[in-house]
């Protein structure tokens, strides 16, 4: 009996979603054990014309996000091809951290890679090397084609990574998941965090500080410290590596179910609670001079998730719909 | 020629600027036609996502009225959590490429419906100087 196909594809990414990959031993054991692995380029030795002679496609492992125009035909023919579509890492599933470059427009983004970085090649800057594929608008895969498996993660923790591997197990016999299903906890971080506030429901927030500005307490509750953590709006399942770490979550696991922007939940239940006990004191002026502290608003709000967020489908309505569907 | 027109839509809280809003009604002030006023039990109930819906749905800026602080809230402090809200919602549209503008709070008590005809009158000039917010036949169309 011939054993299914499995093809791992790239998008933009940096090679994190490989490397848990090929770390994991035991899943990578069980994916070779149960599958064919017929195209994955940085193991593999084979080529994007080898990936387009296959005739069905078993399983297709997406990693990345969809940055170029060849990234978005690829997505589209996989799905065309697949019976199951898996969207590997933050950067597949929500755009991740390349996707903060998506509010830049990508002759921006060229020119500044032109601009700053160097080769040992004899050409000025990136003339030497072969012609990129062009820039499109940075979209999540989901943004582009309908996902099966959502395996979320920067990169995906081993334990994400083995349930992943029994999930895929369950649709070995020409099935696909009726609705997508997402390779993580439904709980937010915060119910299963052990710094638990003391008095949870007078929370609050008594000012914003950055990470280095202050000496975190192990064992009290980030946003207790001024430290804005994503806790509140990400879902559990990882390892919790930053949390023991004694660094606050910064979403790598996407938002709840439920959830579709995490920037303006986030302000509208979290930041609410800043100073709550001294607004009347404070007064507008004092609560803006608070809130002035959180300078880098996309890198908190929107770390792993700027592709699939409200504003950024705003803004590209707004533009004529350069990225509409 | 365009025939486009400023679409507003403003969230007044019941307490102090809905009850302004009557009372325009009732004094006969003529305000901007452009405004849509919804009323909400409270400024502190006007969501981020409540005001990224209405830019969504096509209109080109939003306005939010509560009550003055520090202590005419009639939930004591729902205000101050609008004016968090807004205040950093304002830069994290300007963050997108939004103009931040096409947002603003004001405090309009019970009384001042004079005032709220002026912060309407003025929204709506300021908008009509932004222009759309979409670009091209969407935008005005719609």
């Amino acid at each position: 009996m011939t054993r299914p196909n499995l093809v791992i594809v790239h998008g933009a990414i940096c090679g994190g979603c490989d490397v848990a990959l090929a770390n994991s031993a035991e899943a990578l054991l069980k994916i070779l054990d149960g599958y064919e692995l017929a195209f994955w380029s940085v193991a593999v030795d084979s080529r994007l014309t080898d990936l387009k002679s296959l005739g069905r496609i078993d399983v297709a492992i997406f990693m990345g996000g969809v940055r170029t125009w060849e990234d978005e035909e690829n997505a589209r023919w996989l799905r065309e091809k697949s019976r199951v579509l898996v969207a590997f890492g933050s950067c597949a599933a929500y755009g991740g951290i390349p996707g903060l470059a998506a509010l830049s427009p990508p002759r921006e983004i060229i020119n500044v890679v032109k601009a700053t970085v160097t080769t040992t090649s004899r050409g000025e800057g990136l003339e030497g090397l072969p012609k990129l594929p062009e820039l499109g608008t940075y979209r999540a895969l989901p943004d582009v084609v309908s996902v099966d498996i959502v395996v979320p993660g920067c990169p995906p923790p081993i334990k994400v990574i083995n349930e992943f591997v029994n999930v895929l197990s369950k649709y070995t016999s020409g099935e696909r998941p009726t609705e997508p299903v997402v390779v993580a906890g439904s709980k937010a971080q915060c119910e299963v965090c052990p710094r638990k506030p003391k008095d949870f429901p007078k929370l609050q927030i008594p000012e914003i500080k950055r990470v280095y500005e202050v000496k975190i307490d192990e064992n009290k509750c980030f946003l207790e410290q001024g430290i804005l953590c994503l806790g509140p709006l990400t879902r559990d399942g990882c390892e919790h590596s930053c949390i023991s770490a004694n660094m606050p979550c910064t979403g790598c696991f996407g938002p709840l179910p439920g959830f579709e922007d995490v920037g303006l939940r986030y302000i509208a239940g979290v930041l609410a609670l800043v100073a709550v006990e001294r607004e009347k004191e404070l007064m507008e002026q004092g609560l803006a001079k608070i809130l002035d502290k959180l300078l880098d608003r996309l890198g908190v709000f929107y770390r792993y998730t700027l592709p699939r967020s409200r504003l950024y489908k705003l803004k590209l309505g707004v533009e004529g719909g350069g990225g509409a569907k | 020629m365009s025939f486009w027109e400023p679409k507003i839509v403003a969230f007044l809280c019941k307490w102090c600027s809905g009850a302004a809003a009557e009372l325009a009604g009732v004094s006969r002030l003529m305000y901007s036609p452009n405004v849509v006023p919804i009323v909400v039990p409270c400024s502190g109930r006007v969501d981020p996502d409540l005001v990224v819906e209405a830019f969504m749905n096509g209109a080109d800026g939003v306005v939010v009225t509560g009550c003055h602080t520090p202590s005419d809230c009639h939930y004591i402090a729902g205000n101050f959590k609008a004016f968090k809200r807004i205040y950093v919602l304002r830069k994290l549209l300007g963050d997108f490429g939004i103009e931040p503008e096409r947002l603003r709070l004001e405090w309009v008590s019970a009384v001042e419906s004079q005032k709220l005809k002026a912060v309407f009158d003025e929204f709506t000039a300021t908008i009509r100087k932004l222009g759309p917010l979409r670009a091209g036949p969407r935008g005005e169309s719609t």
